[in-house]
């Protein structure tokens, strides 16, 4: 056994280049389709990592139980109740956002979000705690329980327990201090409820009554129910029992239960539907298999083709007595030397690969998990099986006499199905580039597109209850200094509007629809300050109580030619239409034509907009610290910009356009590579033939046809196939999109035109050094 | 030991049959040394492919050691080559990826000789062909007359009852051709029944019985004396 893996070494150095070639064919290949995979089992583990994930739920509702649309706001008065009146609810707790929060101890302080929860939360949910009890962490409404990351940042290593931080938020008038009550391990990356610190809620629902009441919904409440619990008719008694709380609740209206695990809405959707990560998954799943399939073709190619300068090795060793299992195993040995390399290689590289898929989610660092172990070991097994069998099936059965003849049928022209081969992976190849292109552009245009709003030189920060109180002179003040023009308020990221309420009436609607429409609080000067193009009437400006911003589609939707001036009932009270501003991307994934009504309300617009004169970034920036320390000493600036946050929030659409680029490029490096094995072949199959065309006259341009004629051949053949099964794959993947890109006859050449540049630099070389070389060099040889 | 019986060996084209072999005749004894001549396309190489078991015969009966070799299975055939037959050929054919020592070594390994037992018979083989100094050397820095000798050694090592040799100083110059006719004797003259095929009138009077062929055809079949032998 050891002499056959001596033998083995030796041939695979005696043959250099193709075991060069070999092992970094498949060495991408599988660093891609480990990266791929790793990416795959972490998203498809989203929130699977939770023990209770079979017992716990979240508590969804939907307005009617036939249109599927699911809400999983809940008033806070909801899981209480429920763990109150049903015996099979055996726990409880919900959650609300403390987003932007900055904590501080007297050295330092950072800004991180953080939940306000209840109890139950440690206790339901697997985030376990390094110092503290988890019955116990949030029982003093002043307990803070902080994660791992954030305890070393403000204490360094120290059991940060009875330590006090103090928590500057919206909530108070001054910084509120907070006692540690624990630690909890770091949120793994592959959890959708990702936050640094936890508050009690009752914390929160002290000084905020309004949560408690039942047309309030904005905290997302969890169940967990006696084990056998049926989750169809405990949904059923949760709906029973709140109409009997809750007189306002509509007819229709029911309540729900999602699977802790399902509940995601980045794989699944609140119904359990499979959701955009879904897809994500698949494609990343797609392009993975073909990647590593295009390097098992490498491979089986290049060793058929090498097999015309072994043959007679395999018919010496035939006529001495080796058996075909001898060979079978002898090649069996030399694709698992290549195989281990290759996978060494790419262990080392598919680290840098699963960054680069998933950047936004880093540091990946994966526990050694057995699905994953068993996940790989079946994807190298998978691969070695794959790249042994045919060429040693092929080599094993050459009859002995022929094969010493040097006669294998594996001469340098190409066989059918070698060419098959070639074709299916430049097929695929075409097929990759061609969908990354489109894709890499279909985001770019989604990212890039106009919004109808101007999210660049825009800074924006909650405000506290300070700066609340001179919200007027604060931001006159802002107007006069350098560097800024314009400030507004706002409840919600302009991009990112989230809430929606259905309590709108206008004259001549049908009585029947009830849908919910998009909704936003602001202050003076939005549309100004937003950049986003007023049509008609007016901007917000002071003392604007009962008026409101709608959009071009709000019109369109009650029918208004001209708005501004009609009235339009919000929860009962009367507003007037001030303005009507174009249709802006308050939702980027959604349809862009929904309406939106805007309402003048800047005591609840949280947030404070900047915007900033471009190009003088520097001096806005200094002027707007210098006003906020003016008018709320004691409490620190932390501004974050709108167009970094909006690259932040969509980086899932930009990794997914990565991960198509990268793949595709790849693809085509590793198919080139097995076409450089395949001519590096052909060259050396034919250095008599060349040398005696050369003497008889062949010039140089006539060996590089000879030589790359076939090899053309194919590409051209894979190009007429791949780019017709390119334009239907991809005029369907953009079908999904909203707003997309129209397909181009641009992209497609674009695509050609990457793959015939890369085959050219990497083949081509070697095409033109073997037609230039000495004719006489070349017959001396032979 | 081999028994022909009406052996026809030909090749169908679309329009005409071309034979090579022709209902060909021959009874081999243990111990035999014979010799095959004949112009080029005789059909010397078939023939002896077909002894060898290389190619099969188109009619005909084949036995080898009583048993009908014509019908025997490729499992089978490799047994044969493994325990029987020993090859030796015109352009030797050592493994290039393979030292001396290895190339003697591989017919040991695939009979599933054990390692101990494989080192004595290699050693044994380099020493009776004075190589030991040049054991871990590959083919290629060997003389053509050296590698034939390896060529020889692989092909014996194995003890086997037959050896088939096809033009095997063929690539030699005389001097170097003697020499592997005289190691071929004395092989024959230690009791392993030897065919080859020469185009050498000098080296085919080195064997005990020699077969002409033309046209594929038996053209002559001669035991030859022993003073003819001594002359060489």
């Amino acid at each position: 056994m050891l002499d056959q893996f001596r033998y083995a070494i030796n041939s695979l150095k005696k043959n250099r280049i193709y075991t060069l070639i070999n092992v970094g064919g498949l060495a991408l290949g599988l660093s891609v389709a480990m990266a791929l995979t790793m990416s795959i089992i972490g998203l498809a583990g989203l929130d699977q990592f939770h023990e209770n994930k079979q017992t716990v739920y979240k508590l969804i509702h939907a307005d009617d139980s036939t249109s599927g649309r699911w809400n999983d706001a809940s008033s806070a008065l909801l899981a209480p109740a429920v763990f109150d009146a049903l015996p099979e609810v055996t726990d409880y707790c919900q959650y609300l956002w403390a987003n932007d929060n900055i904590l501080g101890t007297p050295e330092n302080h950072v800004k991180e979000n953080g939940f306000y929860v209840d109890e139950g939360w440690f206790r339901m949910l697997s985030f376990p705690l390094v110092y503290g009890d988890p019955d116990h962490v949030l029982s003093e409404p002043d307990n803070i329980v902080l994660s791992q990351k954030l305890s070393s940042g403000l204490f360094g290593d120290r059991n940060p327990v009875g330590e006090t931080v103090r928590v500057y938020s919206f909530e108070t008038e001054e910084p509120e201090v907070f006692t540690v009550s624990g630690v909890f391990e770091n949120v793994p990356v592959f959890s959708t409820l990702q936050f640094e610190f936890a508050i009690p809620f009752s914390w929160y629902s002290n000084r905020n009554s309004w949560v408690e009441s039942w047309p309030n919904i904005g905290t997302r409440s969890y169940i967990r129910v006696a084990p056998g619990t049926d989750p169809a008719t405990l949904s059923r008694s949760i709906t029973n029992h709140v109409r009997t709380l809750n007189p306002g609740m509509r007819d229709a209206q029911v309540y729900g239960l999602a699977p802790l695990n399902k509940s995601n809405s980045v794989v699944y959707t609140l119904s359990g539907k499979p959701s955009f990560g879904f897809y994500i998954i698949i494609a990343m799943a797609i392009v993975g298999l073909s990647i590593l399939v295009i390097s098992i073709i490498n491979y089986v190619n290049l060793s058929v083709a090498t097999s015309l300068k072994r043959a007679k090795e395999i018919g010496v060793k035939k006529i001495h007595g080796a058996g075909r299992a001898d060979l079978v195993k002898q090649f069996f040995i030399e694709a698992l030397i290549i195989v281990t390399m290759a996978s060494i290689a790419a262990s080392i590289l598919q680290n840098y690969l699963v960054n680069m898929f998933l950047p936004e989610q880093q540091p990946l660092s994966f526990r050694p998990d057995t699905t994953l172990l068993i996940v790989l070991c079946g994807l190298l097994i998978f691969t070695l099986v794959i790249t042994t069998w045919y060429p040693a099936l092929h080599m094993s059965g050459f009859s002995p006499l022929t094969a010493l003849k040097g006669n294998t049928g594996g001469s340098s022209r190409l066989s059918l199905s070698r060419r098959v081969l070639v074709i299916l992976q430049f097929f695929s190849a075409i097929v990759l580039i061609t969908t990354s292109v489109i894709l890499s552009r279909q985001v770019d245009f989604m990212l890039n597109q106009s919004l109808g709003m101007d999210r660049y030189n825009m800074v924006y920060f909650l405000k506290n209850k300070q700066l609340e109180q001179h919200r007027d002179a604060f931001a006159q003040e802002l107007i006069r200094m350098p560097g800024v023009e314009s400030v507004t308020f706002a409840d919600q990221l302009p991009f990112e509007v989230g809430n929606a309420t259905t309590s709108i009436e206008w004259e001549g609607k049908d009585p029947l629809v009830d849908e919910w429409y998009s909704s936003m609080n602001a202050g003076e000067r939005f549309a100004a300050t937003m950049g986003i193009n007023l049509l008609a009437g007016d901007d917000f400006s002071a003392g604007d109580q009962n008026r409101l911003i709608i959009n071009k589609s709000a019109a369109k939707l009650m029918k208004m030619d001209n708005p501004v001036g009609n009235s339009v009932t919000m929860h009962g009270v009367h507003m007037e239409i001030k303005g009507m501003v174009d249709n802006f991307k308050f939702q980027m994934m959604i349809d862009p034509d929904r309406p939106i009504f805007i309402r003048y309300a800047p005591e609840n617009a949280v947030i404070a907009f900047i915007r900033l004169t471009g190009g003088n970034q520097a001096a806005g920036l200094k002027s707007v610290g210098e006003v906020f320390s003016q008018f709320s000493p004691g409490f620190i600036l932390d501004y974050t910009f709108l167009d970094s946050e909006f690259n932040h929030r969509f980086g899932q659409l930009k990794s997914m356009g990565r991960i198509m680029t990268i793949a595709g490029y790849l693809a085509i490096i590793i198919a080139c590579m097995g076409l450089l094995g395949l001519t590096v072949h052909t060259s050396e199959c034919k250095v008599k033939e060349l040398g005696i065309r050369k003497i008889n006259g062949a010039g140089v341009f006539d060996l590089i046809r000879l030589l790359s004629g076939q090899m053309a051949k194919s590409i051209l053949i894979a190009a007429a196939f791949a780019l017709p099964f390119a334009f239907i794959i991809n005029k369907a993947i953009l079908q999904n999109f909203a707003e997309r890109i129209s397909l181009d006859i641009f992209h497609f050449i674009l695509s050609l035109l990457i793959l015939s540049g890369l085959t050219t630099l990497i083949v081509g070389w070697h095409i033109i050094w073997a037609a230039r070389r000495n004719p006489v060099e070349a017959l001396r040889y032979e | 030991m081999i028994t022909f019986k009406n052996i026809y060996k030909y090749y169908d084209n679309k329009f005409q049959r071309t034979f090579v072999l022709k209902d060909i005749n021959i009874t081999v004894r243990e111990g035999e040394f014979i010799t095959v001549m004949g112009p080029s396309g005789a059909g010397k190489s078939t023939l002896l492919n077909i002894i060898g078991m290389l190619d099969e015969p188109s009619e005909g009966e084949y036995l080898f050691l009583d048993q009908p070799a014509h019908l025997l299975k490729e499992n089978k055939k490799v047994e044969y080559h493994r325990n029987y037959m020993g090859f030796i050929f015109q352009a030797f054919h050592l493994i290039d990826e393979m030292t001396v020592y290895e190339n003697i070594e591989t017919p040991l390994v695939y009979k599933g000789v054990k390692s101990k037992e494989r080192k004595g018979m290699v050693a044994d083989m380099l020493d009776r062909f004075n190589m030991v100094a040049k054991k871990d050397l590959f083919p290629a820095q060997l003389s053509g007359g050296q590698q034939q000798l390896v060529g020889i050694a692989r092909a014996i090592v194995g003890k086997p009852k037959l050896l088939l040799a096809d033009e095997p100083t063929g690539n030699l110059h005389s001097d170097q051709g003697k020499e592997i006719m005289g190691i071929l004797k004395k092989l024959n003259e230690e009791g392993i029944t030897i065919i080859q095929v020469t185009h050498n009138e000098e080296f085919s009077k080195v064997g005990k019985r020699i077969i002409r062929l033309a046209d594929g055809r038996r053209e002559s079949d001669e035991q030859i004396e022993i003073s003819a032998k001594s002359r060489v």
